[in-house]
């Protein structure tokens, strides 16, 4: 018999782990172009980043391969929370999209993530608010907010408090703060967490000496990442692992990663760089990852989320012997 | 244009594991590449692209390339310049090896609607692959088919069967500047360095003269591909006289079906606002008019 492979993240039961992380998936209608994708395959979908004004995005070019990955600065372009909650959401249902949404929300101020994660709530389609304090690629809010407990705290209540749904927060890699940020956003209220954001990268182009991207900086994604997302992981689910959930994401291509992120503590795989060459990655890691269960034994993905750890009790009593 | 409703385009998608058919080495670092692929030759249209992965994993992410030729609805054929691990690894296949090639992408040259009298394809460079399909469906729809190719370096065509005489390449490589004019179409090649038969200057110029000529054009279209500068030029040369020019953009892309945002060219929309456009999907090809060419 296949390993159950279904999941519960933040209240949202998920039919198999795959994320559609925030950024790489558009508004969940792209990658319906290929005949062979269906939105099926994906256990949950994260929409792109939403802001409450139409937000221009940043100047191009906004995309340098790096060895092993991909550097962007798209800069959180999106057609604003009205359009999203009264066109592109109503578009989604009318087309039939069961898979879960969840919207991601990026502010300036906590406020304003406050009133994006109410408007959110009126779409009877989302299934949850992920609430972006990690993004590297604007200038006001994003990892601003997420570098920092109380920052994040901060935020995390605001929209706690103006939303019933569930409420995940996404961390950045870029503070040496992690664990404080993820107890933060539990402590206020957060029912999952996200991580990681992309790492903070630079690309100089030797033929104008100058940086390549229009922004200068950008997030860093791919496999080249994916060590740092496991430590991440395996470092929070250490941590706070017993009070929330982990969407665990950075790099993942294959069943190999995928399964490596449930062991270190992932209950969902964000699923995102991969898709953009090749869309059927959710497919073929799910297949893995269900061999690689049964192989270790495991009737459900939910015995093997953290099996990484189980050393960690023996090892902390030699220490301290 | 349409630039706050974030729609998916609805046309499909295919993804083909492509046999490489033939392999042809160009002079200057180009390459074409023909590959079986049914799906995608039947459905291209002038204009669009495929997304290539390189082999062995040479890039992570796949590599745009303009369709360059469709052979009976079962073949496409890419032409390239070989500039970086993904390009080199693409122009070290041999035949019978497969590629996984998704396609046809972008919209690609309007060409419904009331066609022009003259058709005038400028081209900088390797920006002449796109422009060859487009010259193909043009010919005998439209009065005449000019062909101007600006060229600082070697072509990336054979002119060696062409009223123009440049260097001896490959004789079974078999499109060639002179495969451009056998359907009808005036060529004219433009160098910075002297060469016997060609223009010496840029290929805008070789535009301004056959705008500005005794030779009759009647209603007059410009297509061109190529560099941001030449292009600005030719937008500015097109608004001069009044004529419409579309512009083919070639832009550093990620997934190329419109999900990352990342190929973005800015344009004024129709209130005159700017905005960022996927050049995946609103794209490659823009109504010159319509770019912000400050923007670069």
């Amino acid at each position: 018999m296949s390993p159950d492979l279904r999941t519960k993240i933040a209240g949202i039961e998920m039919a198999n782990p795959i994320v559609a992380p925030s950024g790489t998936f558009g508004f969940g209608e792209d990658f319906c172009r290929f005949a062979d994708f269906d939105n099926a395959d994906i256990g949950a979908i994260v929409l792109k980043g939403t802001t409450l004004k139409p937000r221009p995005g940043n100047p191009p070019p906004r995309i340098a391969e790096t060895p092993s990955g991909v550097l962007n600065s798209i800069g959180l372009q999106n057609p604003g929370v009205e359009a999203v909650v009264t066109e592109i959401l109503p578009r989604l249902a009318d087309s039939g999209v069961r898979t879960p949404l969840i919207a991601n929300i990026a502010g300036e101020t906590p406020d304003e993530y406050a009133r994006l994660a109410a408007r959110f709530s009126d779409a009877p389609n989302i299934a949850a608010i992920e609430v972006n304090i990690s993004c590297p690629n604007v200038r006001h809010g994003g990892l601003a907010f997420g570098a920092e407990p109380e920052s994040a705290f901060e935020v995390v209540k605001a929209v706690r408090s103006a939303t019933s749904r569930p409420v995940i927060a996404k961390l950045t890699p870029n503070t040496a703060r992690t664990v404080h940020v993820a107890g933060a956003c539990i402590d206020a209220g957060a029912d999952a967490l996200s991580l990681i954001n992309t790492l903070v990268g630079m690309v100089i182009d030797l033929k104008t000496a100058l940086p390549l991207l229009g922004n200068k900086t950008g997030g860093l994604s791919g496999p080249a990442v994916r060590p740092v997302a496991i430590a991440k992981v395996y470092e929070i689910f250490d941590a706070v692992g017993h009070r929330a959930p982990i969407i665990g994401m950075g790099g993942i291509s294959n069943a190999d990663d995928a399964y490596e992120f449930v062991l270190a503590g992932a209950s969902a795989l964000g699923v995102g760089t991969a898709l953009f060459y090749n869309h059927r990655a959710p497919r073929e890691i799910l297949s893995g990852l269900s061999a690689h269960l049964k192989q270790a034994g495991y009737k459900r993905l939910s015995d093997a989320v953290g099996r990484a750890h189980r050393n960690n009790h023996r090892q902390k009593n030699d220490e301290t012997a | 244009m349409d630039t706050h409703k974030h729609r998916a385009s609805d046309a499909q998608v295919n993804r083909e594991s492509a046999r490489v058919v033939r392999v042809s080495p160009l002079p200057g670092g180009h390459c074409r590449v023909r590959l079986r692929a049914p799906s995608i030759a039947a459905a291209a249209r002038p204009g669009q692209f495929v997304n290539i992965a390189t082999p062995l994993g040479a890039s992570l992410l796949r590599r745009p390339l303009g369709v360059y030729q469709t052979y009976d609805q079962t073949d496409i054929e890419v032409l390239f310049k070989t500039l970086g691990k993904g390009t080199v690894a693409l122009a070290g296949v041999k035949a019978g090896d497969a590629l996984d090639v998704i396609g046809p992408l972008g919209k690609g040259f309007d060409l419904s609607g009331k066609l022009p009298e003259t058709a005038v394809l400028v081209a900088g460079g390797f920006g002449v692959a796109p422009l060859h399909p487009l010259a193909l469906a043009l010919r005998g729809k439209v009065k005449r088919v000019y062909l101007f190719v600006g060229t600082e370096t070697e072509l990336p065509l054979d002119t060696s069967d062409s009223a123009m005489q440049l260097s001896f390449v490959d004789p079974d490589v078999n499109v060639t500047l002179a495969d451009f004019e056998e359907p009808g179409v005036i060529a004219r090649v433009a160098t910075l360095s002297e060469r016997p038969g060609f223009y010496h200057g840029l290929v805008t110029e070789l535009l301004e003269e056959l705008l500005s000529g005794p030779e009759p054009v009647g209603r007059t279209k410009i297509y061109a591909c190529g560099p941001w500068a030449m292009l600005k030029k030719t937008a500015s040369v097109a608004a001069r006289h009044g004529l419409g020019c579309d512009v083919l953009l070639e832009e550093r892309m990620g997934c190329g079906i419109g999900a990352c945002m990342s190929c973005v060219v800015r344009v004024k929309d129709a209130n005159g606002q700017a905005a960022y456009v996927r050049a995946c999907v609103e794209g490659p090809v823009f109504d010159a008019a319509v770019v912000d060419w400050e923007a670069k």
